[in-house]
């Protein structure tokens, strides 16, 4: 690992005939910046090349208001039917539904990580 | 079952029968026939059907359209247009012709045979058979199974598809699965002497004398015999064993059912309602002790008045001697229910200050109870929640007044402290007692501690647990104002004017459910639902709120929902009645 060179690893992703920009790398792409999307998606991904790519999920798929007034509500009701476990469940929708996978991933990610790093050194208790 | 099966015994259900000249459907059928199903008018409910406003209804939210696909909506329509080509008339006014002596279904163990015979106009039977013949002859020759033909008798033609056959003469038409029953009844039509006859069967002689099959829609019978042999009525008994409420709302019916020789239906509708009416005989004889519960020691044991109180959703009132159900719970259940109930008991006995919660509690109630269901309401400065639950309250009356009201004062305020206790462990809020104590009735009511300025408004809201006694009365309500309004008010309803023609029987279990406050209640809660919608089927948020309204739209079709179980002492009538709004609204 100490003999990565950072130049290389922070460079942008250019396609070669070794290493094409072709639906396996686009899948690939989607399933760590998100949870995958379907072959039509990913027949677009590779017509549109890696940079459009990547600019669409960094910047592109942010969530329509009407989406985050539905979450909203729906949050809204769970909390207030006292039955909190749902939330849960509430955000699965969400990860399920929302056209900002990366969001909810890297959410996902920080939970996973970090709330047992906190728990241990007592932040969350 | 292919289109072609399906729409010969389908549509002609719908479709011809007979004239007064032809001989009784009774003789037509073998004297081993163990159920019958007889419709007097099929043109008529037909009309009545197509004229009903909750039809248009179910055109206007797109419940038809839901129900009925675009393919079987299209053969239903070519089949429609076939009958009027073919016969010169509205198709309505063929069915009804060619149906005009009534529609007979009838089921034979010995063949196990359904038989179908329908009567009507001869010439315009004739029509609508070829019609509805024109009308399969292809579909049962695309589905391979081609409609084979060949006479029987004195030119009788007799048709086939798969294992349906039918077959006409003068007016009659005969559906059915068995050869030997179909040949049955087609010798019966050409010499009706040749065989015994279902006429001369004395069960169904003496229930047709009680129920008059004739002042129905449809009328049904069955001998009892079809039902105890055929280990129906165990499984029935099982599930009372099973299931607590079950047993309590139902299980005085499973001993009348063993011991019955028939069981009667009787089918009414009209525009303003749909009733089904189970008819069985009754003799006190008949009722175990363990069941002396659900009749009374008399076993004419007659349930309070409903209580109606404004917004009512539900209310049931039922004749009930909980002490003995209680009691002899060993009896009525199965082992798990009772392991429960021997916990139970204990655990209320603690409760009750260690006295016997079947004997000393149960046993200081009158028999009978009164529940009732309504929406909810809120006084103007009291918090209000996103979600309503229903208010409930039950009503009973206590034997020894004086002395247990004291008992159950301090138990409702010890029950309120346990649940303080509980809810300051999970943080929810706690609820605060006050008691008043009139001359003319003592209060005890809780409620809970407003929340803080901005914090929401929790499900616990809803509640305001509230006992009052009043007189002999208990009434112990999950809200003060439904507890206060059903001790102020006479929320009863005369049982005189609910037994319709059934004033003389006595009621021992009537529930009502009103579909106007019931619908009021679901579209308070339209976010609440959409929002289990949702994550329940992972579906949009525009699916989810169309299922909603729909099902909201479903309940409006309707005015009220009524079960009955009523009894002389000869017969017992369970009644299920769906009321619909008046034509007007």
């Amino acid at each position: 690992m100490n003999n990565i060179d950072p130049a290389w690893a922070w460079s942008q992703f250019e396609p070669t005939s070794r290493q094409p920009w072709n639906r396996t790398q686009a899948a690939h792409l989607y399933r760590r910046s998100g949870f995958g999307v379907g072959r039509g998606e990913l027949q677009r991904a590779v017509a549109g090349g890696v940079q459009r790519c990547v600019q669409q999920i960094l910047h592109d798929n942010q969530e329509s208001q009407s989406f985050q007034d539905e979450m909203a509500l729906m949050t809204r009701s769970i909390v207030s039917s006292g039955n909190l476990q749902s939330l849960a469940t509430a955000w699965l929708y969400r990860m399920l539904k929302t056209s900002n996978q990366l969001h909810e991933k890297t959410t996902l990610f920080g939970t996973a990580i970090l709330r047992p790093v906190l728990t241990k050194s007592k932040m969350l208790l | 079952m292919s289109y072609a099966r399906l729409f010969a015994v389908c549509c002609l259900i719908v479709a011809p029968t007979a004239s007064s000249a032809q001989s009784n459907f009774h003789d037509l059928l073998p004297e081993s026939t163990a159920a019958v199903l007889q419709i007097q008018e099929p043109g008529e409910i037909l009309q009545q059907i197509l004229t009903h406003p909750g039809i248009n209804s179910a055109y206007d939210t797109g419940l038809y359209d839901e129900l009925l696909p675009d393919a079987q909506r299209a053969q239903l329509e070519t089949l429609q247009n076939k009958i009027q080509d073919i016969t010169g008339l509205p198709w309505g006014d063929a069915i009804k012709q060619a149906t005009s002596g009534g529609v007979h279904l009838a089921f034979d163990p010995p063949s196990e045979g359904v038989l179908l015979i329908l009567r009507g106009d001869e010439v315009v039977l004739d029509k609508v058979f070829d019609a509805v013949l024109n009308f399969l002859e292809p579909l049962a020759l695309l589905s391979g199974n081609p409609i084979k033909k060949g006479e029987y008798r004195e030119g009788i033609i007799g048709y086939q598809i798969q294992e349906i056959r039918f077959a006409k003469k003068a007016g009659t038409l005969v559906v059915t699965n068995s050869r030997d029953l179909g040949r049955f009844v087609l010798d019966q039509l050409i010499d009706p002497k040749t065989h015994p006859t279902f006429a001369s069967n004395k069960n169904y002689q003496e229930a047709t004398v009680v129920s008059k099959p004739q002042e129905h829609t449809a009328w049904f019978w069955a001998d009892a015999k079809l039902l105890q042999q055929n280990n129906g009525l165990n499984q029935i008994d099982q599930a009372m064993r099973q299931n607590m409420l079950l047993e309590l709302l139902a299980g005085g019916l499973v001993n009348q059912l063993a011991k019955s020789p028939y069981i009667t239906a009787a089918i009414d509708f009209d525009h303003q309602h749909l009733k089904l009416d189970f008819t069985t005989a009754h003799d006190a004889e008949w009722i175990p002790e363990s069941r002396k519960y659900f009749f009374g020691q008399d076993a004419q044991g007659s349930a309070p008045n409903l209580l109606l109180p404004a917004d009512t959703i539900a209310s049931i009132s039922m004749f009930r001697d909980f002490s003995p159900w209680w009691l002899l719970a060993p009896d009525l259940y199965d082992d798990d229910v009772n392991e429960g109930i021997a916990q139970a008991d204990t655990t209320l006995s603690t409760f009750f200050s260690g006295k016997d919660f079947g004997l000393d509690i149960l046993g200081a109630l009158e028999p009978g109870a009164q529940l009732v269901l309504t929406d909810n309401h809120f006084k103007d400065d009291a918090p209000q929640p996103d979600i309503i639950v229903p208010a409930f309250a039950i009503v009973g009356t206590l034997q020894d007044s004086e002395t247990m009201q004291a008992e159950l004062r301090r138990i409702f305020i010890n029950f309120v402290g346990f649940l303080n206790v509980v809810s300051a462990m999970e943080g929810n809020p706690q609820l605060d007692i006050e008691l008043v104590d009139n001359k003319k009735d003592r209060i005890v009511t809780t409620s809970f501690i407003p929340p803080l300025a901005g914090q929401p408004i929790s499900i616990q809201y809803n509640f305001s647990p509230t006992i009052i006694f009043k007189d002999d009365k208990i009434i112990l309500s999950s809200t003060r104002l439904l507890a206060e309004k059903l001790r102020d008010g006479n929320h009863e309803a005369e049982s005189t004017k609910l037994n319709g023609n059934r004033a003389n029987w006595t009621t021992n279990t009537h529930l009502t459910l009103l579909a106007d406050p019931l619908a009021s209640i679901l579209r308070k809660n339209r976010e609440f639902l959409i929002t289990n919608n949702m994550l329940e089927n992972s579906s949009a948020r525009e699916e989810a709120e169309t299922q909603i309204d729909l099902l909201i739209s479903m309940v409006q079709l309707t005015n009220a929902f009524d079960i009955t179980i009523k009894s002389t002492s000869k017969q017992l009538a369970l009644s299920f009645e769906l009321k619909f709004p008046p034509d007007d609204k």
